[in-house]
């Protein structure tokens, strides 16, 4: 398997669709795409977490696959960024692997990470059936703050012994403990789940992680520090829950592979796709008609558009049918790269 | 504007290919062009055709006699879908290619309804390409081969096609030696406009010049150029990608192309006997990708454009 059409599906997943005007930085995706590149060898990122998960997991291990991005009052339950990548995520190292995904999210952020899940055909069970049976993932809300996440996270890995853990649009921390919005809104480590703990842990055990994020602020991106807060309008500057100036909002949380898309979703979208190819399996990819009813069980849920700040089935403002064409493009390139044609002319 | 188009030039570029085509190649042929423009090449390509009334030519058509006999489909969808946009913002609009690819053209435009003109060409007649050029205003190449550097025309597997397809060099270098508009729009190298940076392109990818399967030795890079260079994934997809900067410059999202429209052309071209040019099948599918999947890279182009126009929206947090 050459990397040729995992750069492809890097490229198509970090086309940007940002509003002509308004707040949202326009113009930084292709450059944070570039940094998170140059800082993993100039190879397709795709690829290399795609690969690096095949080689973490066997059937039957366990894997953490973290989201949920959003705070109250304006993101009750959460955005619709994050929930169907950590879902497609999901199903794809089901299918791809025979994995058993945990999905891990905020309790207010749960009900749309079920719901995505069930909406692209996986079964969100207890325990006990989650262990007997493939097609299912297990669901586990992180608590709020710095101590009850070092109790999680204790529990978590000492009960699953996870081989590894993927953050889908997962904040992190700044470099002074501030998990903030990509406009440079900063919240206290006691409105979210602290997630990076549960990179941090990974670490110290020696268990792949990837995270995945479009913005610089999100787990994963403490890679390239710098580059974000170059090319991010808030990169230096911050607000601080108090009010007062913070330090910017790029995370100082790594994985050991860091995928930046367009949107965090199309990030998870393309891992699948890029395990699809290198399985040899092209089901591993969800279909266009999972991928619509994903989105519509998400909203249902609760989940908020990050752009319009309404509850329908766009994410970061891009627009509904834009999704299901997404996919239709990433399957092509899954199927194409496992066909050769001859053309006698 | 340029960030916008931009993200067009970007999307355009992504490769949706099978195994045993040329691989790998679409995103250098885009940094050899971006490199060898001062802006986005959908945004070049877009103000060049964006003024006043103009009189503008469109050059297409690549039938293969036995293979390919009316045409290939990559190519006149793009000419076609470019002239309703450029006959809505008021140009007159004549696409030229050979006899053969005459019908289905003109089936295309009679079922988009544009109220464009098809000419003719007289085989390898200077003559003719010279009071074209001296007609239009502005000419733009759709898939169209361009003579590499010993003035032959070769297929993307380096066969010669000099027999049968016009050579429209003369008509090019003559609309530039008077000034006009010239636009090239390709996706292999091998097309009119590739001139313009086929040293770039020996130097970044020799291998894709392919100069051991021309029995010329020269090579397929085209040796003619254009003022302004739009390369693609598929030559439809870059024409698609210009007329969607030209919605974004006129504020007005009809001009832009539309991922239904774009599937049902792949049923009306089979209906009107072209090819697919990456199996040479008469099927929904154009340089071998499926019909849906370019609906949906139209889709994904006409929806850079819809969020471009929208009006601000506020987010407090």
């Amino acid at each position: 398997m050459d990397e040729i059409t995992c750069h492809n599906i890097d490229r198509l997943i970090t086309v940007e669709m940002r509003a002509g005007q308004g707040e949202i930085p326009r113009g930084v995706i292709h450059r944070l795409y570039e940094a998170a590149r140059a800082a993993q060898g100039d190879r397709s990122l795709t690829f290399l977490a795609a690969d690096g998960l095949r080689k973490a997991l066997k059937r039957g291990d366990h894997v953490l696959v973290v989201t949920g991005a959003g705070t109250p009052p304006w993101l009750p339950f959460g955005e619709t960024d994050g929930p169907p990548g950590a879902a497609a995520v999901a199903r794809a190292l089901d299918i791809g692997l025979g994995a058993k995904p945990i999905l891990i999210a905020e309790e207010r952020n749960m009900g749309p990470v079920v719901a995505s899940a069930e909406g692209i055909g996986m079964m969100v069970m207890e325990e006990e059936h989650f262990a007997k049976r493939d097609g299912c993932a297990l669901s586990r809300p992180m608590p709020l703050g710095l101590e009850p996440g070092r109790a999680f996270t204790k529990e978590i890995f000492e009960r699953f012994n996870p081989k590894a853990v993927i953050f889908v649009e997962k904040g992190g921390p700044n470099a002074e403990g501030f998990y903030n919005s990509l406009l440079g809104t900063g919240r206290s480590r006691d409105m979210m789940a602290n997630a990076d703990l549960l990179a941090e842990e990974a670490k110290k055990r020696g268990i792949f992680t990837v995270g995945v994020g479009d913005g610089g602020n999100e787990i994963g991106f403490g890679k390239c520090v710098e580059a974000i807060r170059e090319i991010q309008p808030f990169g230096r500057v911050s607000k601080r829950p108090d009010g007062s100036q913070g330090v910017g909002v790029a995370t100082v949380t790594e994985t050991d592979v860091l995928v930046a898309a367009s949107v965090s979703n199309w990030g998870g979208y393309g891992i699948a796709a890029a395990l699809a190819c290198l399985q040899g399996n092209p089901e591993i990819l969800h279909s266009p008609s999972d991928e619509i009813r994903m989105m519509q069980r998400c909203v249902q849920a609760g989940a908020v558009d990050g752009l319009f700040c309404r509850p329908i089935p766009l994410a970061d403002g891009t627009g509904e049918a834009v999704q299901p064409a997404m996919i239709i493009i990433l399957q092509d390139m899954v199927q194409m790269s496992l066909r050769t044609v001859k053309r006698g002319f | 504007m340029q960030i916008a188009c931009d993200s067009i030039d970007r999307l355009m570029m992504v490769e949706i290919r099978q195994r045993g085509a040329n691989r790998g190649f679409k995103w250098t042929l885009y940094e050899a062009a971006r490199a060898a423009s001062d802006k986005p090449l959908v945004l070049a390509a877009a103000e060049a055709l964006n003024g006043p009334p103009m009189k503008v030519g469109i050059v297409t058509g690549a039938a293969v006699p036995d293979h390919m006999p009316a045409g290939e489909n990559d190519g006149p969808f793009g000419a076609v879908v470019l002239a309703r946009t450029l006959v809505a913002i008021g140009h007159d609009v004549e696409i030229w290619t050979d006899p053969e690819c005459a019908p289905p053209i003109e089936g295309l435009l009679k079922h988009l309804r544009v109220p464009a003109r098809v000419g003719i060409f007289r085989m390898n007649d200077e003559a003719q390409q010279r009071q074209i050029a001296a007609d239009r205003d502005a000419l733009v190449a759709i898939e169209r081969l361009g003579g590499n550097i010993n003035g032959h025309l070769h297929g993307i597997n380096g066969r010669v096609r000099d027999a049968f397809r016009t050579k429209v060099d003369v008509l090019f270098n003559t609309a530039r030696e008077l000034g006009k508009v010239t636009i090239g729009i390709g996706d292999g190298g091998n097309e009119v406009g590739f001139g313009k940076i086929r040293e770039e392109l020996l130097r970044r990818a020799p291998e894709h010049n392919q100069p051991d399967k021309t029995p010329c030795g020269g090579g397929i890079f085209s040796a003619l150029a254009t003022d302004i260079l739009v390369t693609a994934t598929t030559s439809n997809i870059g024409a698609y990608g210009v007329a969607a900067a030209i919605a974004m410059l006129r504020g007005d999202v009809s001009l832009c192309h539309d991922g239904a429209e774009e599937e049902a052309l792949h049923y009306v071209g089979v209906g009107l006997n072209l090819t697919d040019g990456g199996g040479g099948g008469q099927v929904p599918v154009c340089d071998g990708i499926p019909a849906a999947a370019n609906a949906a890279m139209v889709t994904l182009i006409k929806s850079v454009v819809q969020r471009f126009l929208d009006p601000p929206r506020a987010r407090p947090f």
